[in-house]
């Protein structure tokens, strides 16, 4: 199945339209690929509109010359729509940043970073095939049953 | 209550709409946050957090509308 990433190429940016899942919340987001970031990170609004709490600390992470404390959060479901128009639901953990302070202004830098699919997506299975001349951008995973008849082989 | 399904439709159509128009928005709307419903633009805000105040001021929920921060023109953003 695949998964249809979308090219701005007049920002650079490729972007997934997804919807996050909480217990408590789902929300429409944009999440941005980028296989630079080692982990999936969850803007700082969208991570508090989904209740997301501060409970597992997991480091520092240095976001644009700011360090930040980040938490790990394992309950997030991310909701994609495949290119045959099903929705896919994968789990994984994500990273929410903390700010240094509660002064509006360092809220607001960090709220200016997206939500970001990172390297550890691809770590599901994931392929990631970009031909930008194309237009033909997509994470590629190969369903379980044709994985088990290629094995079986 | 709108389906998974549904949800990711309208965002899909909005982010294709967005992806048209961006360099429009980024002229119109650079540095500052915009939320997007329907392939219109129905608020904006200087940023993230102030724009969710708007939408509550405004009676629109979180979950009907996308997002997006606009880089000011000119700027590259390197995550």
């Amino acid at each position: 199945m695949r998964i249809r990433v979308i090219y701005d190429k007049d920002l650079g940016l490729l972007k997934i339209p997804v919807t996050l899942k909480s217990s408590h919340k789902r929300i429409s987001v944009l999440i941005v690929v980028d296989t630079g970031s080692p982990n999936t990170l969850l803007n700082y609004t969208d991570s508090r509109m989904l209740n997301i709490p501060f409970i597992e600390p997991s480091g520092i992470i240095k976001i644009g010359g700011d360090k930040y404390r980040s938490y790990s959060y394992n309950k997030i479901e991310i909701i994609f729509k495949s290119l045959g128009g099903d929705p896919i639901a994968e789990k994984i953990p994500v990273k929410i940043l903390r700010p240094s302070s509660s002064r509006i202004d360092d809220l607001e830098e960090l709220d200016s970073f997206p939500n970001i699919l990172g390297l550890d997506f691809l770590r599901l299975g994931y392929k990631f095939i970009c031909d930008l001349q194309n237009n033909e951008i997509y994470l590629e995973k190969q369903e379980e049953s044709k994985k088990d008849n290629f094995k079986n082989f | 209550m709108k389906s998974d399904l549904e949800m990711l439709n309208e965002a899909e159509e909005n982010l294709e709409w967005f992806t048209r128009n961006s360099k429009n928005i980024q002229e119109e709307f650079g540095g500052k946050a915009i939320a997007i419903k329907d392939k219109k633009i129905v608020s904006s805000a200087d940023s993230g957090i102030k724009l969710l105040e708007v939408l509550k001021k405004q009676n629109i929920d979180r979950s009907d509308v996308i997002i997006e921060r606009i880089p000011p023109r000119g700027e590259i953003r390197i995550f």
